[in-house]
């Protein structure tokens, strides 16, 4: 059968055919060859921010080529099978085991089994060190890497932290390491002198060198797409992004953005309008989404809605702001865009609990967030929440419901009809980086039981549907997130015993890895109770700037139930300004 | 005005689904910066329409678009679309007729050619099935074959030395080609390619009578009123 043949038969064939509007220029000369890969289907990896922006920023430099390559759904998978044929890039149908490299963006710890899948499908040995020199260097990345340690054997680099300048410095020295007949083995070695960068095959557990992740100095100066390459069919997040900052002024203390992409470092406003233009000519999108990790505390929104809003209407443009915090929300941020639905994230049902989790969102904040927004004409809200947090109590729990019950009075105070309160649960899981980073999860049988009492509760009130997150699925999540180099070995048994794309219910089997944890006699409990404070944990080699002194402060801080102020109201002296110079110290 | 761009599907572009193929528009129309009209209501939307959806896989030089844009010439419109659009969806020519051609309700037929082998040896019996008062062919829909009368909706066989071209319904009743010519292939015994099918041409009626859609848009542009 012919390639198209095979395509044609195939799901959805514009996931693997390439041909995307702004694809970069294939046919120069190039002395380095990456494939960048997603191992998850098209419709998301096409959706992911970082995808675009490393893909480009290869792409601009002189004899660099990059492509991309996404896991083949089951039906495309066993098409090639029966064909003989490896899995190959979008742009020029080349076989990935042809590349100088591949840069897997490994987004979080679901998508483990993920890369197996990709590698087995392009014939590629799953270990660096079963792989020989023909082989491409394969890379690891994106969030993930803050804990490369469960999937360290599969690899033979991680990039650390941001990537954008990152990448660049790997590929020129590829480049130079080829043109003078360097080994694998030799680039690998120099490679780790770049900043970010860990080699797993030259450091051990009980002998290794600290990485510091790689930070963007001049945010504001620094590369970003805006002939952004446009998917050829619907994928999950369809629209333009404009990044208006990294970082988060916020540190609530379960998330590990919050910490991991600090310090604070601002697009001006005027960068921004610019790109914003550029965007909607170059893509054509009809909606431009203005995001980061909290788009209500960028300090210069409302002089950016000023600038474009009269440009996106000519446009026909809608503006999309998400994460936006329900104290920072505003009328005007909400009045060009269509009035569907709000989603906020109170996290947690009561203030004591808010308060050990440092989401300094009060009552009051969502009162008048959400008149606001219910004067605008909204009458649905979607609501996420945690369970299982730390010294979270049946109270706690109660308070979510309590908070649905207020959330609907306030509506019927000066509105009729129906109102839609979704509320969405998903249960905690200790991140690396955060001041959380030692506590316990709670285990299924709790889990379970913490559901079904919100649940009951959720029930009895009219207008509110309730969603809760996986509990196995959960654990799992946990295990890896907090994982060391002997999960490896459980990753790739319970990849050969048929476990695959983890983060689809339909796919996912727990029995796959409890039999696998089984066999390799893995103690799960060594990774989800609480971890001794006095020991180094397997990931803390990587330092991310933010000290292990200040996590400690902040957790302590927690259990007294006492809050931090965001950065804006003054600097908390996190460290991670020993990286770069945080903008929100400099405002 | 009204504009009727006359556009390729081929290349790459042969794997985009219909609904995708719109918002491909919509996005390359905002890139080229053309005024396009907007429907009103909550979802405001570009108003576009496309013709009969092509099937998944087949190449065209005969697809046509319909759009109400604020320029000065369908020539300009077209200008401006092809320098952002992709190579495999370029415009070819551009009509501005002066009433809504309503292409999706008027298409009754087109044509398309498949490379062929073995066929020019067989000339007299390919080309005989189109005389033909009954062709029973089976076709099968999710899964379950049924016998079908097609004679009806087979208008033309050309045999060519390496090409075979047949004109079909298309339209509100459609003979699918891919399907019309593997069972030609199969009953007579030569080698269709059909997955490299070409559209190339498209018909409505008028008078009466099979008329290519260029020449009906061309009439339009002159505002000559064209019966069913």
């Amino acid at each position: 059968m012919t390639l198209k043949e095979i395509l044609l038969k195939a799901e959805k064939p514009a996931r693997y055919s390439g041909g995307e509007v702004n694809t970069p220029d294939m046919k120069k000369p190039c002395d380095v060859r990456f494939c960048i890969c997603m191992p998850d289907l098209y419709e998301v990896g096409m959706s992911n921010l970082g995808l675009k922006i490393l893909y480009h920023v290869l792409n601009e430099q002189e004899g660099t080529v990059c492509e991309r390559a996404f896991a083949p759904a089951l039906d495309f998978r066993a098409l090639l099978k029966e064909n003989g044929l490896p899995l190959m890039s979008l742009e020029t149908k080349k076989p990935l085991k042809e590349f100088d490299m591949i840069g897997f963006s490994v987004q979080y710890e679901m998508l483990y089994t993920g890369v197996l899948y990709v590698l087995e499908a392009a014939g590629i040995p799953f270990r660096a060190a079963d792989r020989s020199e023909d082989d491409p260097v394969i890379c690891g990345g994106g969030p993930s890497a803050i804990n490369p340690e469960p999937i360290a054997d599969f690899f033979d680099l991680f990039m650390v932290g941001e990537g954008e300048n990152q990448i660049v410095e790997l590929t020129e020295l590829y480049k130079k390491c080829k043109k003078q007949g360097k080994t694998k083995a030799e680039f690998l070695a120099l490679a780790e002198s770049i900043e970010g960068v860990y080699v797993p095959s030259l450091n051990t557990p009980t002998n290794r060198k600290t990485v510091k992740k790689a930070v963007v100095r001049n945010f504001d100066a620094c590369y970003y797409p805006t002939a952004q390459l446009m998917p050829t069919l619907e994928v999950v997040h369809d629209r333009a992004m404009l990044e208006l900052y990294r970082g988060c002024q916020n540190g609530c203390r379960f998330c590990q953005a919050g910490y991991y992409y600090r310090p604070i470092r601002y697009r001006s406003a005027k960068t921004a309008e610019k790109l914003f233009l550029s965007l909607i000519k170059e893509t054509g999108y009809d909606e431009i989404s203005l995001g980061s990790l909290s788009t209500g505390d960028y300090p210069y929104l409302e002089e950016l809605l000023a600038a474009i809003k009269p440009v996106a209407a000519k446009a026909r443009v809608n503006l999309a702001l998400p994460s936006l915090r329900l104290d920072s929300f505003k009328k005007e941020y909400a009045e060009s865009s269509r009035k569907s639905s709000l989603t906020f994230a109170p996290e947690a049902g009561t203030q004591r609990l808010r308060n050990v989790i440092n989401k300094n969102v009060t009552e009051d904040d969502i009162r008048s967030g959400l008149s606001a927004a219910f004067d605008q004409g909204y009458n649905s809200v979607k609501l996420y929440f945690m369970m299982g947090l730390p010294t979270e109590t049946d109270e706690d729990l109660i308070g979510i419901a309590d908070l649905v019950r207020f959330i609907r009075s306030l509506y019927y105070e000066s509105h009729r009809g129906a109102i839609n309160i979704s509320v969405s649960c998903s249960v905690f899981i200790p991140k690396p980086g955060t001041p959380f980073q030692w506590e316990a999860q709670i285990d299924i049988p709790e889990m379970r039981r913490r559901q079904f009492l919100l649940k009951d509760e959720i029930r009895k009130i009219k207008g509110a549907s309730f969603h809760y997150h996986d509990r196995e699925t959960s654990e799992l999540e946990a295990i890896f997130a907090r994982g060391d180099r002997a999960l490896s070995d459980l990753i790739e048994l319970a990849y050969k015993k048929g476990a695959m794309f983890d983060s689809w219910t339909e796919h996912f089997h727990y029995e796959i890895w409890e039999e696998a944890m089984a066999e390799l006699k893995i103690d799960k409990q060594k990774y989800l109770g609480a971890q001794p404070l006095d020991k180094p944990l397997p990931w803390e080699f990587i330092d991310i700037g933010v000290t292990r002194n200040y996590l400690l402060k902040e957790r302590e801080k927690a259990y007294r139930a006492e809050t931090t102020k965001g950065c804006d109201k003054g600097c908390q002296g996190c460290g991670a300004m020993s990286f770069a110079p945080c903008d929100e110290v400099a405002r | 005005m009204i504009v009727v761009l006359k556009h390729f599907k081929q290349g790459n572009m042969v794997y985009v689904s219909h609904i995708d193929l719109l918002r491909h528009f919509t996005r390359a129309f905002r890139r080229a910066g053309l005024e396009i009209e907007f429907s009103e209501g909550f979802n405001p939307h570009m108003l576009i329409n496309l013709g009969t959806p092509l099937p998944l896989g087949m190449n065209s030089s005969a697809e046509y678009l319909t759009v109400r844009a604020n320029v000065r010439s369908a020539e300009e419109f077209m200008e401006k679309y092809n320098a952002v659009a992709p190579e495999g969806l370029q415009a070819i020519q551009a009509f501005a007729p002066l009433v809504n051609p309503n292409l999706a309700g008027r298409v009754v037929a087109a044509d398309y050619s498949v490379k062929a082998e073995g066929a020019i040896e067989k000339r007299k019996e390919i080309e005989g099935v189109q005389n033909l008062l009954s062709i029973e062919m089976p076709v099968t829909r999710k899964g379950e074959t049924k016998i079908k009368e097609v004679a009806p909706l087979v208008n033309g066989i050309r045999v060519y030395p390496d090409a075979v071209n047949v004109c079909l319904a298309a339209g509100n009743t459609t003979l699918r080609a891919d399907a019309f010519l593997s069972f030609l292939a199969e009953k007579i015994g030569f080698t269709a390619h059909v997955e490299d099918l070409w559209k190339y041409e498209q018909y409505v009626r008028v008078d009466g009578a099979l008329t290519p859609t260029d020449e009906y848009l061309k009439k339009l542009e002159s505002g000559l009123p064209a019966k069913e």
